[in-house]
């Protein structure tokens, strides 16, 4: 690697760029080096979210699935939030279980990488959905596919590196990590259904206590 | 000085009560549209002019009429079935002539209760009368002396056991009456002035439903005398009215109902419906889980406004020659303005729509009022392409009703025919028409490009050699920067 810059490109903050290019080496280096780093995550994170909120705000009016009286900006905030802390903690918890190397940073790391394209992309195009219209708006949506089929290599590539397993074993542990996200949100709604319950009852005996 | 005031609030209570009864008097306001399925509250579009009971007509009050028609000279015919005659009303709405005796070769005959069907045809002043339970169609001119006589029709093609019973009439241009029979699916009937039988006209058409698709599947696997036995048949619905109008088109209503095609269409003489849009009550009366509507007339003025009544919820649906809803007014009720049974309708040469009800025993004259007018003529300019010139209508409709949907899309196309793109964009954007804001958002960006087309390919260029070099370019700037630094 050539290096005769002042602008560290292997430092572990630019690393994401260099990993998009080369997701295999990539990952392989920062495994080696343990470039891991919860600065990067909080970033993607932060960045995904403001992506999704100025997607949805922002798209052009004629190519905008949303209707703006519908989209609540929290709700479209938590999920996101909550979206990639499960989806890490139910592969950690997999992983763990099936002898994978990773440790949780650099699962979440991996996961953050993926996000990046898609992340560049959406903003990119929700910039152009200003100028494009009617048809040509199969652009944007091509683009954004691109971004995700190339989010989903790198996702795939990352925790093959990190755990260090075969081919098809990280497709088995995918499906597993999977299955765990529905049992958890399975859950997770369970718990709030319940918690609802308890609730109207506490409010209830407190109503029949006052009257 | 206590009377005094005493007297006083008495006037004040007598006057406030003369009042409240002045306002209750008035017509409700239940107008609305619809905006993607959801009904919107909307302006009156119509008011009522008069109401026509045995007062104004002087004559004996109507017993349960069916048919109602006005001609050329705004003649006003009622087929006042409960009381056997034809009442005929002008301009003004008196009886000129009450024929309650036909006349036929010296014979008098007398219309059943329950006759359901007049017209009257111009080309030969004569009046036809669908005498409905007398299996008869009586051809009479205004002083009750009938010409003709038909009864049922002879034919090769029609089945001679085939019960038949006039319901509906309407005579073309040719002399050709289009008849329907309450118990024939397959069309009106076309009868020519020798009585015999021409065809059937216009059979309403099936679509494919789930349900049918489900009764096909089991038919196809099912002996067939498992399928004899099961019943189920799929057969188009009759026509409820037909209307003649002047540009010789035929225009019926029929019930409603899952598997028929349209139940709104507007034939040529073909008997082909000829909408290109199609107006689909079926589907919005699903949404809004109404039941029960039974389209029961439809009328066509001189502007070529449709408008059809539903006898179930006493609504009139109007409609431009487009299809395009512009408003829906009445409803069931007593007060003025609504309606109990309207069995049918017609238009007068000035656009009022004439509303016969057979339970009230009077006929409802309802009149446009300004808004109505102007969003008819709005919507008869955008229809024609005059963007421009709708502008101004438009601007008056939102003024009264800023809930119409329709006139922010009218508004811009208009300004996209201008030129005012962003002023387009702004009206597509609170019509919810995202095509139109597409379509004015392009012209827009072109129009942009056009202009700064020079800095427009250098911001490109730039771009473009970031992105192939810009390795490359860190590498020079960062050169620099050290250099600086140092």
């Amino acid at each position: 690697m050539k290096k005769r810059t002042g602008f560290d490109t292997m430092s572990p903050y630019l690393y994401p760029f260099y990993i998009m290019r080369h997701p295999r080496d990539g990952f392989l280096e920062l495994k080696a080096n343990k470039k891991s780093s919860p600065v990067v995550v909080l970033v993607a994170v932060v960045l995904w979210l403001f992506v999704e909120l100025f997607y949805r705000a922002a798209t052009g009016y004629d190519m905008n699935a949303f209707e703006a009286a519908e989209t609540s900006m929290l709700r479209t905030g938590v999920v996101t939030v909550v979206m990639f802390v499960m989806v890490c903690a139910s592969n950690w918890m997999i992983c763990t279980l099936m002898e994978g190397k990773g440790k949780l940073l650099d699962i979440c790391t991996v996961a953050a990488n993926a996000l990046l394209p898609y992340i560049f992309v959406r903003f990119i195009t929700t910039v152009l959905s200003w100028f494009f219209a009617g048809d040509e708006q199969v652009f944007l949506t091509y683009a954004v596919t691109v971004s995700q089929i190339w989010g989903a290599i790198i996702a795939f590539s990352g925790l093959q590196e990190v755990h260090e397993y075969s081919f098809a074993k990280t497709i088995y542990s995918i499906i597993l990590t999977v299955v765990c996200l529905i049992i958890m949100f399975f859950i997770a709604l369970m718990l709030l259904i319940l918690f609802e319950q308890l609730y109207y009852f506490v409010v209830t005996v407190m109503f029949e206590l006052r009257y | 000085m206590r009377r005094r005031i005493g007297s006083l609030l008495l006037a004040l209570v007598l006057v406030l009560t003369s009042l409240a009864m002045a306002v209750s008097a008035a017509q409700p306001d239940r107008t609305y549209t619809y905006e993607e399925d959801t009904p919107v509250p909307a302006t009156n579009a119509y008011q009522v002019k008069i109401i026509v009971d045995e007062s104004v007509m002087g004559t004996k009050q109507l017993n349960n009429p069916r048919d109602i028609f006005v001609d050329h000279e705004d003649r006003i015919f009622i087929l006042d079935s409960g009381n056997a005659r034809v009442v005929v009303l002008d301009k003004d709405y008196r009886c000129i002539k009450e024929i309650s005796e036909f006349i036929y070769k010296d014979e008098v005959l007398t219309l059943s209760d329950g006759a359901e069907g007049l017209f009257f045809r111009e080309e030969n002043k004569m009046l036809y009368i669908a005498d409905t339970n007398n299996d008869r169609i009586l051809v009479s001119d205004l002083d009750g002396k009938v010409s003709r006589v038909y009864t049922k029709p002879v034919g090769e093609l029609l089945d001679p056991n085939l019960e038949y019973k006039p319901r509906k009439i309407i005579v073309d241009n040719m002399g050709i009456m289009y008849v329907t029979s309450g118990n024939i699916n397959t069309g009106a009937l076309m009868v020519d002035s020798a009585n015999s039988f021409l065809g059937f006209y216009g059979t309403n058409k099936l679509k494919m439903t789930a349900s049918m698709q489900v009764e096909f599947f089991w038919r196809s696997i099912l002996s067939a005398e498992a399928n004899k036995q099961s019943g189920v048949t799929f057969q188009p619905v009759e026509f409820n009215n037909l209307f003649w109008s002047d540009d010789r088109f035929v225009y019926t209503v029929s019930p409603l109902s899952e598997d028929t095609a349209t139940s709104v269409s507007k034939l040529n003489a073909l008997g082909n419906d000829v909408f290109v849009q199609s107006i689909d009550l079926y589907t919005l009366n699903k949404t809004r889980k109404i039941s029960g509507v039974v389209l029961s007339d439809i009328t066509v003025d001189s502007e070529g406004a449709i408008t059809i009544v539903d006898i179930t919820t006493g609504h009139l649906y109007q409609y431009d020659e487009n299809c395009n809803l512009l408003s829906v007014f009445g409803g069931m009720g007593y007060q003025k303005g609504l309606f109990t049974q309207p069995v049918s309708i017609e238009s007068d040469s000035d656009n009022n729509v004439l509303v016969l009800d057979a339970s009230k025993n009077t006929v409802t004259v309802m009149e446009q009022t300004f808004y109505g007018r102007m969003v008819r003529s709005a919507n008869y300019l955008y229809g024609q392409g005059r963007y421009q010139e709708s502008i101004e209508p438009w601007m008056e409709v939102l003024r009264m009703n800023a809930n119409y949907t329709q006139a922010y899309t009218g508004l811009g196309k208009a300004y996209i025919s201008m030129g005012e793109y962003e002023q387009a964009m702004e009206y597509f954007k609170l019509g919810k028409d995202k095509e139109g804001y597409a379509e004015a958002k392009a012209s827009l960006r072109d129009e942009t490009i056009r202009e700064y087309f020079a800095y427009v390919v250098a911001v490109v260029v730039v771009l473009l050699i970031f992105i192939l070099f810009y390795e490359r370019i860190i590498d020079i700037v960062s050169t620099i920067y050290w250099r600086i630094r140092k």
